[in-house]
């Protein structure tokens, strides 16, 4: 299920991203996130709801499903030059359905969903983070996602299969003097989330997702920061969710690994840490095993401790910045360290979300490994 | 000593109120014209910039199509296989609401999850990201600017009433916006903001755009510049929003610069009347400034006397000039931007607008005109010995010597005049120099002249009437350096009149015979529909079968205006299918042949309106490179043809040219031709039958006086400020006039003391100001001619590119001589009262 909640929220961003957009304030100024429940609880009446695990079909489920209320395509990756210089990226299609209802027009212009995307670059070796956001209509097709084929755009930033099955898939993103190109590969079996794909994030019904992943992509390809290009490959991860049921008032933000190690494994784990300091009991993660069928794994199962705290110097906000994840059943402890600590994405709606380096031991082997993180409600 | 000399001075000019007041209102009156033209004009023009600006925002440069509107799946094409960033899409339309139906609203449907980088009025004025949604969601749902909804008593849920060529829709109001400044809260006056679709939807402008408003950094102008003009078709342009503000500004000069000519002609007035007072001022105090100097005050101290009180009222009069003149301005701001509205461009929201340049300007001319004035007589008050300067007498004969010398240069200014008048080339400005340099010269000459008429006016009446024949003329010659200045004064105001009056008239006798030619059909139908609706072009064709099978239709001829683009900017132009009846309504600078008609239907090439031809310096048998889908083609140019719609010009091509390149956007008119005979009045109600609602029929007589007024609401704004010039002149005739008979309060009441009775006296009086009033428009009569010259085969031709035939109303003439006698008698009635009524024995004791 990994980041339903980011997910839910992102409910509320669309119109707090929307309403950022437009308000007075400076471009760089986020909303404040003790008024984000309100938006994400308000009423889903009119829209389909996720109630109970269903059958994916493809290649029609990589597509839109217009009729929930918020959905997104999710890549981050960690990438290397042959040269050893590091990148970490992040490339996202979020679309939020605005109105339940379709209004049947002439004009191309009218339509119900608003596209949004996020993209960075963590360029390591120079300890700079690059980020930037876009919006747009599905009008004209200036943005949308296909249902028989995979293809996902906003502008000119695009995720497109380039036969007409999935892989392999191009990413293509560039604003300014940043740019991302490259291929993806999958190298393991999609992976279904929670109950075959349904993922529940609270007791209530319908508040759930459909949610299923790709944990290890094999990338190549190159990316360019000011005009200069750099041929780069590694391992990327998507995500995949959509739904229409919001956060619950008393979560004040998650804290979300996505983690690829040297044996094989991947793990995902997301806390939501509740307003009170505690942790959601619907915080959960799952464990790819190299060659073996993935592990759910509940919240009581995996222990996080944060090490280090760093405070933005944009947003004054502190993060933590170090943890020792331990998850004793499966005889794994790993220690994530940023490999930037500034990767703070300032935009309409603000997080954190880095590529980390991350080393510790599974089953008495030592292992090494890279992931990414996402902090939001801080 | 010098508090003494103050305090005399002071206590003089207390002592002569009216003087006072005049020279006041001298200075008072050209100031707040030449401001307040100044301040209407350029407030026009800053209103139509600030409303671009709060609409566009940051956006520096626009991606504009022709009239039919942009193919919004260009947005697409530059944003999603070309990546190219900051684009707003804006599609705009005016909109007649049912709430006031006096008011247009400009509607402008917009994107609003376009980047905020624009920050323009919409995007910074918005409340929350609620209405955004709405506007993207709901059908009819739109924005208003605070004011503008507070103007019509609507708030957030109203509706509002527009009607479009699909008819009346309710327009739901989600949104108030209020910017940030008060010149965007201005800007935004009368303008409607909805999404896209919306406005596509009430208009059925679908797959249309207006413009893309984009934001090209400066900083790196010419990759991203290049990139996305090369991205464009052939007919689409990208102009920088900075070079549009330009042209707009140029298209405005001509018409701006003769409008300040006019303040300026009220001010040169004015200064005669400065002139004067200050004259009058010195003269008066002859005596005590003799007496000054003989006590040892220096010439340089009353020198410096006499520019400390020209000052004071240079600075008073120059103060309450920039009051009126703001007054003034806002009362002209209406009707000058009515007239810019017609002949240029649309201005939604009108605020004045005042830049402390205007007003250092009208400070700078005030107190510059003020003392220029008082150069003279000061000059006059140094100019005797301290025992001179107690005599009349000596002043006059000096005077008289001067004359000679002032005819000299009245003489050289004449010539110059005329030379600058012939070597200007283009330029307004030397073309108005030269009116303005004959005008003066003229005026120069005027005591000679005077001289001369005077003595010849003594001969004659002096034979009939003896003395009292005898006396007037001798008194006008006796005291030419007060009378002299009077008559210049009230000639220059007569020869401007005149000249501006036989320039207006011929220019309307050149439209109404130029309007007989061209109206060549019976009825006019105007299909005024807007022209990106996508059902137009059919629509209109359908119409046109409709007229034409009509039994009393013998042939209908049809024109478009539309625009094209040439070099990036907009051009007129008019799509023509011609009868051979209509083509009669085309009257050519040159000669021409059937040839040239066989060419304009086949081939690729235009005709030309005079105003296109002077303003793009282009003869027959050139070509213009007009932008199309296809790229650059050139048309060549047949012929040039008069045309008085507008001053900026239009080319004319045949229908089948035109829809070579350019999309069908229907007609704007069909002429209909009648069969000879048949009955006009019963055609028109058949025609009225079978036309759509909204369509308009108009008859060659109703065109023509339709087009006659709009040509007479054009020229009011000139008329006024004539009146105005004339009767700042008469300010000042009368000022002289009252200046001399108080003067001459002594000399008055030696003649009632010898026996003339106050009838006598009164008639005196007013015989001499007749006589003044009669030389000042006789000598106006041929200066007026010549200024009428001038302004038609100079300065009207070089600022609009008019040619006008030369029509001499004789009315005019009279008028003007009329106007003349007129003013200086009513000015002459007030002193001849007064001094009717003085005893002789107070007259005497006066002085």
């Amino acid at each position: 299920m990994k980041k339903i909640v980011l997910f839910l929220t992102f409910c509320l961003i669309g119109l707090m991203a929307a309403w950022m957009h437009f308000s007075p304030v400076g471009e760089n100024q986020a909303f404040e996130e003790s008024s984000f429940s309100s938006p994400l609880t308000a009423d889903s009446e009119g829209f389909a709801k996720v109630l109970e695990p269903r059958p994916f079909r493809f290649p029609e489920d990589h597509g839109a499903h217009n009729d929930y209320r918020s959905e997104w395509w999710y890549f981050t990756g960690n990438l290397g030059a042959p040269n050893g210089r590091r990148f970490g990226y992040q490339l996202t299609f979020f679309r939020f359905a605005l109105a339940p209802d379709v209004i049947e027009s002439e004009s191309a212009w009218r339509g119900r969903q608003l596209y949004m995307a996020h993209f960075t670059v963590t360029d390591v070796e120079k300890q700079q983070f690059h980020s930037t956001e876009r919006f747009s209509r599905t009008a004209l097709n200036l943005a949308g996602a296909r249902n028989n084929r995979f293809q996902i755009w906003l502008h000119d930033w695009s995720a497109v299969s380039m036969n007409g099955d999935v892989f392999p898939m191009r990413l293509k993103a560039e604003h300014q003097d940043i740019a991302i190109d490259l291929l993806l590969n999958t190298q393991k079996p999609m992976v279904l989330q929670g109950d075959r794909g349904f993922s529940r994030k609270s007791d209530t019904l319908g508040n759930a997702s459909y949610y299923y992943s790709y944990t290890r992509l094999e990338t190549e390809g190159s990316i360019s920061i000011d005009g200069q290009d750099f041929p780069v490959s590694g391992n990327s991860w998507m995500d995949r969710e959509w739904s229409t049921s919001a956060l619950s008032d008393d979560q004040a933000g998650w804290d979300w690994f996505s983690l690829q190690l040297s044996d094989d494994t991947e793990l995902m784990v997301y806390q939501l840490r509740l307003k009170d300091g505690g942790i959601d009991p619907h915080s959960s993660g799952t464990l790819v095993p190299a060659r073996s069928d993935p592990v759910a794994l509940q919240v009581d199962e995996v222990n996080i401790e944060v090490l280090d705290e760093w405070t933005s110097p944009h947003s004054k906000r502190t993060y933590p910045s170090l943890w020792r994840l331990t998850i004793p059943k499966q005889q794994l402890q790993l220690d994530v360290e940023p490999l930037l600590n500034n990767q703070e994405l300032n935009l309409a709606f603000r997080y954190w979300e880095g590529a980390a380096r991350v080393t510790g031991t599974h089953r008495g082997q030592s292992v090494t490994g890279f992931g990414y993180v996402e902090l939001t409600g801080y | 000593m010098n508090t003494i000399l103050n305090r005399a001075g002071r206590n003089f000019l207390l002592r002569h109120p009216w003087q006072l007041a005049l020279a006041l209102l001298g200075i008072t009156l050209g100031v707040a014209v030449v401001i307040a033209i100044d301040l209407a004009l350029d407030s026009a023009l800053q209103s139509f910039k600030q409303a671009e600006r709060t609409v566009s925002g940051n956006a520096t440069h626009r991606i504009i199509g022709g009239e039919g509107g942009l193919n919004e799946a260009l947005y697409r094409k530059l944003r999603v296989e070309h990546g190219m960033r900051n684009l707003a899409p804006v599609l705009q339309t005016y909109l007649p609401i049912r709430q006031n139906p006096e008011l247009k609203l400009r509607a402008i449907g917009i994107d609003p999850f376009t980047e905020n980088a624009f920050r323009s009025g919409w995007q910074s004025g918005q409340n929350g990201a609620q209405a955004a949604i709405r506007l993207v969601t709901e059908a009819n749902s739109a924005m208003l600017g605070r004011q503008t909804a507070e103007a019509l008593g609507l708030t957030i849920g109203d509706e509002l009433i527009v009607t479009t060529g699909t008819g009346d829709h309710r327009l739901h109001i989600v949104d108030l916006i209020t910017p940030g400044s008060a010149a965007a809260t201005e800007a935004l006056r009368n303008i409607v903001i909805a999404d896209i679709s919306t406005l596509q939807e009430i208009t059925g402008w679908f797959g249309k755009l207006s413009y893309i408003d984009t934001i090209i950094p400066e900083t790196d102008p010419r990759t991203t510049r290049t990139r996305l003009a090369d991205l464009l078709p052939g007919d689409v342009s990208l102009i920088s929003i900075e070079t549009q503000f330009e042209s707009m500004q140029q298209m405005t000069e001509a018409f701006s610069i003769n409008l300040s000519a006019m303040g300026l002609l009220s001010l040169l007035v004015g200064m005669f009347l400065i002139y004067n007072t200050m004259t009058f001022l010195v003269l008066q105090r002859r005596g005590l400034i003799g007496n000054l100097r003989l006590i040892g005050v220096t010439r340089r101290q009353i020198g410096r006397m006499i520019v400390t009180e020209a000052l004071l009222l240079a600075v008073i009069g120059t103060a309450l000039g920039t009051g009126l003149g703001l007054l003034l301005g806002q009362l002209m701001l209406q009707p000058i931007s009515a007239t810019v509205d017609t002949l240029y461009f649309k201005i939604d929201a009108l605020s004045l607008s005042v830049s402390p340049l205007q007003i250092g300007k009208a400070v700078l001319l005030g107190i510059g005109a003020t003392i220029l004035a008082v150069i003279p007589p000061l000059r006059e008050a140094n100019r005797f010995s301290p025992k001179h300067a107690l005599t009349r007498s000596q002043l006059e004969s000096g005077t008289r010597r001067l004359t000679r010398s002032i005819l000299l240069l009245g003489l050289l200014l004449i010539a110059v005049g005329f030379a600058v008048g012939f070597m200007s080339e283009t330029s307004i400005q030397l073309g108005l120099a030269s009116v303005f340099l004959l005008l003066f010269g003229f005026a120069l000459l005027t005591p000679s002249v005077t001289l001369s008429v005077m003595s010849a006016v003594e001969t004659l009446s002096g034979r009939q009437f003896g003395i009292l024949g005898k006396l007037p003329p001798r008194m006008i010659g006796a005291e030419i350096s007060r009378t002299g200045v009077a008559i210049a004064a009230l000639m220059i105001a007569v020869a401007a009149t005149i000249g501006m009056n036989l320039m207006i008239d011929s220019f309307r006798v050149t439209v109404e015979q130029w309007l007989n030619t061209t109206l060549q059909a019976d009825i006019y139908v105007s299909l005024a529909g807007d022209k990106p609706a996508r059902d137009k072009a059919a629509k209109d064709s359908q119409l046109k079968a409709a007229i034409t099978e009509l039994a009393e239709v013998e042939e209908v001829s049809t024109v478009l205006h539309t625009q094209v683009a040439a070099g990036g900017m907009p051009v007129k132009v008019s799509a023509f299918e011609l009868t051979e009846a209509s083509k009669n309504g085309f009257v050519f600078k040159q000669a021409f042949d059937a040839e040239l008609w066989r060419a304009f239907e086949e081939q690729q090439t235009v005709i030309v309106t005079e105003p296109y031809a002077y303003h793009n310096k282009v003869k027959a048998g050139d070509t213009i490179a007009l932008q199309t889908a296809e790229g650059l083609q050139d048309f060549k140019i047949l012929g040039i043809y008069y045309d008085y719609s507008g001053d900026r010009g239009r080319l004319a091509m045949s229908r089948t040219q035109y829809l070579h390149y350019w999309p069908d956007l229907g007609y704007t008119g069909i002429g209909v031709y009648s069969i000879a005979g048949s009955d006009l009045n019963a055609l028109e109600s058949r025609l009225r039958d079978r036309l759509p609602q909204g369509l308009e029929l108009k008859s060659n007589r109703a065109i023509f006086d339709a087009s006659m007024q709009v040509f007479d609401e054009t020229f009011l704004i000139t008329e006024t400020l004539r009146w105005l010039a004339a009767g700042i002149a008469f300010v000042g005739v009368f000022g002289a006039l009252m200046a001399l008979q108080f003067e001459r309060t002594r000399q008055l009441g030696i003649l009632r003391a010898i026996g003339m009775t106050p009838g006598q006296l009164t008639g005196l009086i007013c015989t001499e100001t007749g006589l003044m009033g009669l030389t000042a428009g006789l000598i106006a009569i041929p200066v007026g001619l010549l200024v009428a010259y001038v302004l038609i085969y100079i300065v009207y031709l070089r600022s609009f590119g008019w040619t006008m035939a030369f029509h001499l109303n004789s009315a005019v003439l009279i008028q003007g001589l009329l106007l003349a006698i007129f003013a200086a008698l009513l000015a002459g009635i007030l002193p001849a009262y007064r001094m009717a009524r003085t005893q002789p024995a107070d007259a005497l004791r006066a002085e």
